[in-house]
């Protein structure tokens, strides 16, 4: 135990020296933007939420200039629904804006870096699953009108309704499996990563960890 | 004006304890590029963190409790050149030659990640009621786990 101690003493000498570097590169090194998965993350929603927040004026502004009440009712659906979304990734951006606080028990800094990853992934698919079959309608609803020249009279016919079923019928699975698919490709990795340390942690007699 | 009164003290801290970050870089990443992106961003999170620090426990302890924190929260690049979980082949006649110092290295690499940490801070010489309250571990599991991991550690030098 005595040499493991020794040896210790100069390995640590060793990795000391090995990277030692100057005041000049120690402030270049903090100008640089930290690249923690969550900055990167948080960066996707603020985006989300400057999109959000953009067009809920306009939904307002359709609500009160277009005639027919089903587009009415669809513009204030729309405009409540945005804003419930904005309203979460608001808050899920000012909770975690300032990143992760690194200077507590380890545990609770993986735990916490889990769950702030797991809570931003929630959000954005929230957001998609909210804002996708929206911009599927109004874009069917757009398309047929200019093809047909009055919104009115699209919606008396039965077929219209139909096919703006059937399209997200078809779609909506597809936006689910996309979202989801794009999340474990950006983000999965890294999960797995806080998975095996704290299943590590767990195995090693840690305190039951929650998820 | 104060925030460059803040930056100085921080600076002058770093440079005084800048070890403990290398210390971590070089026991968590493998490659030039790794230890570069990790050194940053420990050093990112130290100064977000700073206007936290109270003196509470000494800078080194602090910073060495960010610097282990970033490394284990940091994300892995592809396995082929980021940290590795294995140590690189050493071919048998330099693996006979290796002295002490680089083979207690090499059997603490190959530690896991918790492992890694509670080795690290017991050879720092921190009590076990410290690891515990860093950690976030139980005081008895330290002792437990310690005794184990320098068997291994000791078997691992062994071998090498």
């Amino acid at each position: 135990m005595e040499n493991l101690d020794k040896s210790w003493e100069k390995l640590s000498q060793s990795l000391e020296a090995e990277g030692h570097i100057s005041r000049k590169e120690i402030l270049r090194d903090l100008r640089t933007e930290s690249s923690q998965p969550i900055k990167t993350l948080l960066k996707n929603v603020r985006l989300k939420m400057y999109f959000a927040f953009g067009f809920i004026p306009l939904f307002i502004v359709a609500f009160f200039v277009l005639k027919p009440l089903p587009v009415k009712l669809f513009m204030a659906a729309i405009a409540l629904a945005y804003i419930i979304v904005s309203y979460l990734i608001l808050k899920t951006y000012n909770s975690l804006k300032d990143g992760i606080n690194l200077d507590q028990p380890t545990l609770e800094a993986i735990r916490h870096t889990k769950a702030s990853v797991n809570k931003i992934l929630k959000d954005e698919y929230i957001f998609f699953v909210v804002t996708f079959p929206i911009s599927l309608t109004g874009g069917f609803l757009a398309g047929l009108s200019a093809e047909s020249g009055n919104i009115d009279l699209l919606f008396e016919k039965w077929y219209v309704w139909l096919v703006l079923a059937g399209a997200h019928i078809l779609f909506f699975p597809l936006e689910h499996y996309l979202c989801k698919w794009a999340n474990n490709k950006q983000f999965g990795q890294y999960l797995r990563q806080l998975d095996d340390i704290l299943e590590d942690a767990e195995k090693n007699g840690f305190d039951k960890i929650e998820n | 004006m104060k925030q460059d009164i803040v930056m100085e003290e921080f600076l002058r801290l770093v440079e005084d304890h800048q070890g403990v970050v290398h210390k971590v870089v070089n026991l968590y990443a493998d490659t030039t590029d790794d230890r570069k992106d990790l050194r940053q961003e420990i050093l990112c999170q130290a100064w977000s963190a700073y206007p936290r620090f109270k003196g509470e426990s000494k800078f080194s302890t602090w910073l060495y409790r960010i610097s282990l924190n970033t490394a284990l929260t940091f994300l892995k690049k592809e396995k082929k050149n980021a940290f590795s979980d294995q140590i690189p082949d050493v071919p048998e006649p330099v693996r006979r030659n290796l002295d002490d110092v680089e083979q207690l290295r090499m059997a603490i690499k190959q530690l896991d990640m918790v492992d890694r940490l509670l080795i690290n801070l017991h050879l720092e010489g921190y009590s076990n009621e410290e690891i515990a309250h860093f950690s976030g571990l139980s005081d008895g599991n330290v002792r437990v786990k310690l005794h184990r991991i320098k068997q291994k550690i000791q078997e691992q030098m062994k071998k090498n």
